[in-house]
């Protein structure tokens, strides 16, 4: 850093202090603990793409341990070079020949406690889980006091930095700005009893290429300073807005109760506005969208009434919606509890709900990565895989099962099946288990173990215990550990407590290993139907005792048939099934099969031959990976089998007919 | 004679040639049935007597289709396979026949024999136009969307929005359709003239197509795109009548598969019309031309028509000795028939 900008900087951390803001509140009442509580006075060069910044940090310490260290994310490093962590694992081909516009940084230049006394010095760059000595993402400092119980600490820093160019959703692309991941931010202390904590400790994991988030709650009073040309949004209130004589303008945002804080800026950004009940919903949308921004706003609205209502009341008043260019499209699809991208197209048909799914998705987070705040990085299904599941019931729900994702030209696609389809045509389902660290997935694992997986893990749950019950989980889980971080263990507690509480003295469902099968272990499920057989009962033959005299007898065969069902179990995880067992005489039994043999036969017998049994016939259990081998019939349509010779036969007429 | 004629005429024309039609239909039909029948017998096994057959019967059902191809993954290579030998053999077997239906055309005798002496006659020459003309599509193929490939990393770069990507890729979709088109009437004139010229001289043959295409631009470009584009209302109109049909009943499904195979047999017809249009444009700009053009030696061949023409409309290839009395009644015959086709279209 040169002198100037020395000077320049300091001209600005002084004046920052010495303003004496006017404290506003967006809530009357915290609803977190708000042990990390940042004041963030920024600039952005849109020429150079730098920011330069200075940042109070007031940590309260609200263990009952007695805390000399403190740790750090510094997840822009990650950006840094193709030697960190973050690239290593995500396989990128990292500069497109321009490293020094394709890369960035986060430079700390000074960092003092409130009394002025000089940490730097004592900042040391670590790499907690796989102590790569080019990664730079956490860094921990000495304090030089010690920070006792419910005490709390101030930190000054001042720092910048090197935007990249727009990668794992955040840096600029021309004049384009998507600011993630940019500050100095504090770890998580986890004391003893939290989580799976034995003893205090900092859990402070560095940047990976799957995982982004575990952080404490506070509050943002984060002040952006740039061309005043820009359009800018945030995951924070506007609460004021200053031009000053040079051309640039002063953005004030506040936020309370979030975990991070993530700030866009366009000179192309168009806003849009729309209320509903306390929540003022802003969207800033490209101008080629305009089409597009009620399906924004109505998804987000289906997204806010369906938590509303499964969960709880989204409880800030302010959200907004960002809308990339297509140039920006690295951005996409990321969630800010109070900010997300969603991510369109211009023309995009109704019946490709692409808009609508990720719109829903991101906003889903903030109830998980937002409020739960669950450790994404040790327990990503807590966050993605619930989300996700929320995002298929929403979906689906809305804009119909079969047709929540796609609904175009003959081809229905819902969304939950696309999501179990993601698992289900795995070749190797069991490669990795859901329960794991996010960076520890096999190559292409993250995806189907902590989203698609876990989706069809709790809908399957859903399908066993009912849909009453499992909102009655969910909710319970979410009043019960919102602001908290709350780990799997917790939520399996509250399951199994929920259930126990439904079971109305009745043999239970046993809910661990229910989830030591799917979520700890990873076997597939996969029942089948695999033979059914009648057999007329034959008449007596043979000598026979009566009134102890032997007789013999030769009877016919009976008009009664002996008949079984023959299930099998080609996966590891035993479930309880039902099975739909059909008879000619038009009779139907629904059976529970709960048993752990390989192969089991259901017999029955009387005057009617079985002539069809289904497993899960309602399709409760979307866990088993194959719903072709869950039925078998004696006597298999014909006519399905002739429209499907039909419509091939039509549509390769067609097909070569084309080549000629 | 202008594009509207030749379309009407060519469709009128090709209704005659019901034997053709029928003949062309069962071989599409019959090699399609073929190639199904051993696909169908792995569906057939790859659902057993599961019920979710059944499910299919009411529409499109995602799981269903995704489990029964995750389970069956080499589905696929065996539909590959499948088409790597259907598609050539398609192809080799409807450039013998494009022989025949032009041959059958232009000699308004719609008989099988006709069909199959024309076939036979002009197979060896039809292959090798259409090898050429493969051949060419393929390198300005290579050459649009070589050109694409290396600048649209470029204009990605500055493009303010995907509308522009779009309509910049749209465009050279568009070239290429429209080189395509332009190739392919080449083509379909050059076939016309080594039939009617009965010649093996392909060069001077797609020389004088090329010529003959872009003397006439409009109308020989807005017949082959007229007639492209007619498929895709038919089709339009066709699915709207049977999207709904669920074909779960017997009656259901005859009349789901007869309705099938009647656009199946829609599509026939559109390739024998598409031939017949052409040669009906042809044959009159042809003869028009090479009389004003009075080339001697080319004339040669039509002279025959002199004798044909008083019966039949058009002219037939086979040659004859070249005398003026004779260049003079063709003329005079060809007049009148050009003032009949003016007066007709008044
Ligand atoms: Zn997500």
């Amino acid at each position: 850093m040169k002198p100037p900008a020395i000077k320049f900087f300091l001209s600005i951390f002084f004046a920052f202090f010495a303003i004496n803001f006017q404290a506003q509140y967006i809530f009357n009442l915290p609803l977190s603990n708000r042990q990390a509580n940042y004041i963030i006075r920024v600039n952005l060069n849109t020429e150079n793409k730098m920011l330069t910044a200075v940042q109070k940090l007031t940590y309260i310490n609200q263990s009952a341990d007695t805390l000399t260290e403190l740790q750090f994310h510094a997840y822009m490093n990650a950006f840094m070079n193709n030697q960190s962590t973050f690239m290593k694992e995500s396989n990128r081909p990292g500069s497109s020949g321009n490293p020094e516009w394709d890369f960035g940084f986060l430079k700390i230049n000074k960092l003092s406690l409130a009394d002025s006394a000089n940490l730097l010095p004592s900042l040391t760059y670590f790499s907690p889980d796989d102590n790569n000595p080019d990664d730079r993402t956490v860094f921990k400092i000495k304090l030089p006091g010690k920070l006792m119980p419910k005490d709390s600490v101030i930190l000054n820093f001042e720092f910048e930095v090197k935007l990249p160019k727009i990668i794992a959703r955040t840096g600029y692309v021309r004049d384009y700005f998507f600011i993630a991941q940019w500050f100095p931010k504090i770890g998580v202390y986890e004391p003893a009893g939290m989580r799976y904590a034995k003893r205090g400790a900092w859990n402070c994991h560095q940047f990976h290429a799957n995982s982004e988030f575990y952080s404490n709650f506070g509050t943002y009073d984060v002040y952006i300073t740039l061309p005043q040309e820009y359009v800018v949004g945030s995951g924070g209130k506007l609460m004021d807005k200053k031009e000053d004589a040079k051309g640039l303008t002063t953005w004030y945002f506040r936020a309370e109760d979030i975990v991070d804080f993530a700030w866009t800026a366009s000179k192309r950004f168009k806003v849009a506005e729309k209320q509903w009940n306390h929540v003022k919903i802003q969207l800033l949308y490209q101008p080629e969208h305009k089409d597009l921004v009620q399906r924004h706003f109505d998804a987000t609205i289906a997204a806010l009434e369906y938590f509303e209502e499964t969960l709880e009341t989204f409880p800030y008043p302010h959200l907004t919606i960002v809308d990339p260019p297509f140039y920006g499209m690295g951005s996409s699809g990321m969630e800010y509890t109070t900010l997300f991208t969603a991510g369109s197209f211009w023309n995009e048909p109704e019946g490709l709900r692409f808009t609508e799914m990720v719109t829903v998705h991101e906003f889903g987070h903030a109830y998980f990565m937002g409020m739960l705040a669950s450790n994404e990085f040790e327990e990503a299904w807590l966050d993605e895989g619930f989300n996700s599941y929320f995002e298929t019931k929403i979906l689906d729900h809305y804009y119909g099962k079969n047709t929540g994702l796609i609904d175009i030209a003959g081809i229905q696609i819902g969304d939950f099946e696309f999501s179990r389809s993601g698992y289900a045509s795995l070749k190797n389902k069991g490669m990795a288990e859901i329960y794991r660290n996010a960076w520890d997935y096999p190559y292409g694992g993250y995806g189907v173990y902590s989203y698609q997986k876990p989706a069809v893990v709790l809908q399957t749950l859903e399908g066993i215990v009912g849909e009453k019950v499992m909102y009655q989980i969910l909710k319970t889980y979410f009043k019960r550990w919102k602001f908290k971080h709350p780990s799997t263990r917790n939520f399996i507690e509250i399951a199994a407590e929920v259930i126990e509480a439904n079971s109305n003295g009745n043999p239970k469902f046993d809910i661990n290993q229910y989830f030591s099968q799917t979520v700890y272990g990873s076997g597939h499920m996969d029942y089948a139907v695999t033979d059914i057989s009648n057999q007329l009962k034959p008449g007596a033959q043979g000598w026979f005792e009566t009134t102890g005299n032997l007789a013999v007898k030769n009877e016919k065969s009976t008009d009664q048939y002996e008949s079984y069902v023959q299930i099998e179990r080609f996966g590891e995880v035993i479930l309880p099934v039902e099975v739909l067992v059909k008879f000619s005489s038009g009779r139907e039994v629904l059976e529970t099969f709960d048993s752990d043999q390989k192969r089991f036969r259901l017999k029955y017998s009387g005057p009617d031959r079985v002539v069809s049994a289904t497993i899960d016939p309602n399709f409760k259990i979307p866990l088993d990976t194959n719903v072709i081998n869950n039925s078998y019939s004696i006597t298999v349509k014909q006519a399905a089998k002739r429209k499907i010779f039909a419509t091939f036969l039509f549509w390769l007429q067609n097909f070569i007919q084309f080549f000629i | 004679m202008n594009l509207f004629n030749a379309y009407s005429q060519g469709f009128k024309e090709t209704g005659k040639n019901l034997r053709v039609l029928f003949l062309l239909f069962a071989v599409n039909f019959v090699l399609a049935i073929l190639a199904i029948k051993p696909l169908m017998n792995l569906i057939t096994k790859g659902f057993g007597n599961s019920l979710a057959v059944t499910e299919l019967l009411h529409g499109f059902n995602y799981t269903i289709i995704n489990d029964f191809l995750s389970q069956n993954n080499h589905l696929f290579t065996f539909i590959t396979a499948i088409l790597l030998v259907i598609i050539p053999l398609y192809w080799l077997l409807s450039v013998f026949f494009s022989g025949g239906i032009l041959h059958t055309l232009n000699r308004n005798s719609y008989t099988l024999t006709t069909f199959f002496n024309g076939a036979v006659a002009n197979f060896l020459r039809f292959l090798a136009v259409s090898l050429t003309f493969i051949i060419l599509q393929v390198l300005f193929a290579l050459a649009v969307f070589g050109i694409l490939g290396a600048t649209i990393e470029n204009f990605f770069s500055t493009a303010s929005s995907e509308i522009s990507i779009f309509w910049y890729v749209f465009s050279f979709f568009l070239s290429f359709s429209i080189i395509s088109l332009f190739l392919q009437s080449i083509s379909d004139y050059t076939k016309c003239y080594l039939m009617l010229n009965a010649s093996n001289n392909i060069l001077k043959a797609i020389w004088r197509s090329l010529v003959f295409v872009i003397k006439h631009f409009l109308n020989t470009f807005f017949l082959k795109l007229l007639l492209s584009l007619t498929p895709l209302p038919v089709f339009y109109i066709w699915y709207k009548i049977t999207h709904d049909m669920e074909g779960a009943t017997w009656l259901g499904l005859i009349v789901l598969f007869v309705l099938q195979q009647i656009f199946v047999f829609f599509r026939v017809y559109m390739h024998v019309w598409s031939y017949a249009s052409v040669l009906e444009f042809y044959s009159h700009r042809f003869l028009l031309a090479e009389f004003n053009s009075i080339d001697k030696k080319s004339f040669t061949n039509w002279n025959n028509a002199a004798t044909d023409i008083s019966e039949e409309k058009k002219v037939s290839a086979a040659p004859i000795q070249e005398t003026q009395k004779e260049e003079d009644v063709y003329m005079q015959k060809m007049d009148e028939e050009i003032n009949k086709t003016n007066e007709s279209k008044v």
